[in-house]
C-alpha cells in the first residue's frame, strides 16, 4: 500500500500548491485577518489549508517585513491580526503579475501540440 | 479548566518550551488561540460536544510538538548542510581511521593491550568527528548572520588561483627554499651555541639533501606557471599532487634514515617538523583525490 505521504503524485502536488500557498495569503490580507479566520476565508474560497502550515507561514511573512500585525482583545481569546503592509503590497502586485504570466505560459503548454 | 483545555495547553507548552524565549509567549497565545477556534469549529462542524478524541485527532493533524516547533522556529541553521553530508562523513571516518592507523601497530607488535588502547585512543579518536561538526555548526552561523552576497570567483571556480594570495605563497616558498638550501653555510657564521645546534650532518648534506633543490624548483615553477595562466587546470593539478607524493616519500626517508642535524636534540625537533609535514602532504594528497573530477562516461545508446 502506498503512504500518501511520500506517495510521488501526492508530493508533487503538495508542491504545486505549496508555491502558490503565499500568494494566496497575502491576497487574503489586504483586510486584517487572524490566523483562523484566514484559514476560512481560504477554505470558503476553495483553497483549503492545513493549520499547521498556515501559521509559520504568517511568521515568516511577518519576520520578512511584508505584514504588520497587532493583538485584539474583542471578548474572546486574544487573537492576533495581521494585514499587509506597504512593502506586502508591493509584494503582492509583483507576485500577482508573475503569476498570471506563469498561468498564462501554463496554459499554453499544457493546450499547444509540443 | 476542562479536560481538552488542558490538553491543549500542554501540547502548547511542549512546542514552545522548543523556540526560542524571545518569541514563546507570542506563538504560544497564538498558537493556543488557533487550536481552541479549531477544535470548536470542528465539533459544531461534526455536531457533537468537544470530547477527549476529538482533541486528540486534531492535535494528530497539527503534527507532533518537535515538528510543529520546527515550523515556527526560523532562527535554526543546519549543522552539516546536506551538500557537505558527504564530504563531511569522508573527513569524519578518513580521521578516525587514520588515528587509529597510527595508534594500532604499537597493540599488534605487543607493545601494549587492545583494552586500554579502545578505551583510551581508540575511543579518543572519536574527537575528530565531533570537532568536525563543531566547526560546520560555527561555520554555519557565522554565514547565516552575513547577508547574503554573491560567491566570489574561487568559489565558482575552485581551480582559479587568487593572485595576492598565490604571489605570497611564491615569496614564502622561495624565502624558505633559499633558508634551507643556505643552511649548511649560514650555520657557519652563526655564533655559540646556535653554529652547533644547527650543524647539518655531513653524510645527509653528502647523500639525501640533494632533492630539496630540484623539489623546491619543481615547486616554484608549477605554482608560477599557475599564478600566470590565473588557474589550475587538471594537468596542473596532476603535477602539484606528483610533488606532493614527492614530498611525502623524501620526508619519510629524512625522518627513518640517519640524522639531520648533529645535536641530538635539534634532529629529533626537526624529525617531529617532518613528521608533521608528511602528514599534511598525506592530507592534501587525500584532499586532491577526493576532489578529483569525476569521469563521466557517455551512456550506451538503447538499440
Amino acid at each position: 500500500m502506498t503512504d500518501p505521504k511520500t506517495d510521488t503524485p501526492h508530493a508533487l502536488t503538495l508542491e504545486l500548491r505549496r508555491g502558490a500557498l503565499v500568494l494566496a495569503v497575502l491576497s487574503q490580507l489586504r483586510t486584517p485577518q487572524y490566523g483562523y479566520s484566514l484559514r476560512q476565508a481560504l477554505a470558503e474560497r476553495g483553497l483549503a489549508i492545513e493549520e499547521g502550515t498556515l501559521y509559520p507561514l504568517l511568521r515568516r511573512l511577518d519576520a520578512q517585513g511584508v505584514l504588520e500585525s497587532d493583538w485584539r482583545l474583542e471578548g474572546g481569546p486574544p487573537r492576533r491580526y495581521y494585514r499587509l503592509n506597504e512593502s506586502g503590497l508591493a509584494l503582492l502586485r509583483s507576485l500577482t503579475e508573475t503569476w498570471s504570466e506563469l498561468t498564462t505560459t501554463m496554459d499554453r503548454l499544457l493546450t499547444e501540440a509540443p | 479548566m476542562t479536560r481538552y483545555e488542558a490538553v491543549l495547553d500542554d501540547y502548547v507548552g511542549d512546542v514552545v518550551r522548543r523556540l526560542p524565549v524571545a518569541i514563546r509567549a507570542d506563538v504560544g497565545l497564538e498558537l493556543r488561540g488557533l487550536l481552541e477556534e479549531s477544535l470548536q469549529a470542528r465539533a459544531e462542524e461534526c455536531g457533537v460536544p468537544i470530547t477527549d478524541a476529538l482533541t486528540l485527532e486534531l492535535l494528530r493533524s497539527f503534527g507532533e510538538p518537535a515538528a510543529v516547533a520546527a515550523r515556527y522556529d526560523t532562527s535554526t541553521f543546519v549543522v552539516i548542510p546536506a551538500h557537505h553530508s558527504r564530504r563531511y562523513l569522508q573527513l569524519a571516518i578518513g580521521g578516525v581511521l587514520l588515528q587509529w592507523a597510527l595508534t594500532v601497530p604499537p597493540i599488534i607488535v605487543g607493545a601494549g593491550d587492545l583494552g586500554t588502547w579502545w578505551t583510551g585512543q581508540g575511543l579518543g579518536a572519536l574527537w575528530w568527528p565531533g570537532a568536525l561538526a563543531l566547526g560546520s555548526a560555527t561555520r554555519q552561523w557565522w554565514r547565516a548572520r552575513r547577508t547574503a552576497r554573491p560567491p566570489v570567483d574561487h568559489q565558482i571556480d575552485r581551480e582559479r588561483v587568487r593572485p595576492a594570495q598565490e604571489r605570497l605563497a611564491l615569496v614564502g616558498i622561495g624565502l624558505g627554499a633559499l633558508f634551507v638550501c643556505a643552511l649548511p653555510w649560514l650555520t657557519t657564521w652563526w655564533p655559540q651555541p646556535l653554529a652547533t645546534a644547527f650543524a647539518v650532518d655531513s653524510t645527509f648534506l653528502a647523500t639525501r639533501a640533494w632533492p630539496v633543490l630540484p623539489l623546491y624548483l619543481a615547486v616554484l615553477l608549477v605554482r608560477g606557471f599557475a599564478l600566470r595562466r590565473g588557474r589550475r587546470d587538471q594537468v596542473l593539478r596532476r603535477l602539484e599532487a606528483g610533488l606532493h607524493a614527492l614530498w611525502v616519500v623524501v620526508l619519510t626517508w629524512w625522518c627513518l634514515d640517519g640524522p639531520v642535524f648533529v645535536a641530538p636534540r635539534t634532529d629529533a625537533a626537526a624529525k617531529g617538523v617532518f613528521a608533521l609535514a608528511t602528514l599534511i602532504a598525506i592530507a592534501r594528497l587525500v584532499e586532491m583525490l577526493l576532489q578529483r573530477r569525476p569521469t563521466l562516461h557517455a551512456p550506451t545508446p538503447a538499440r
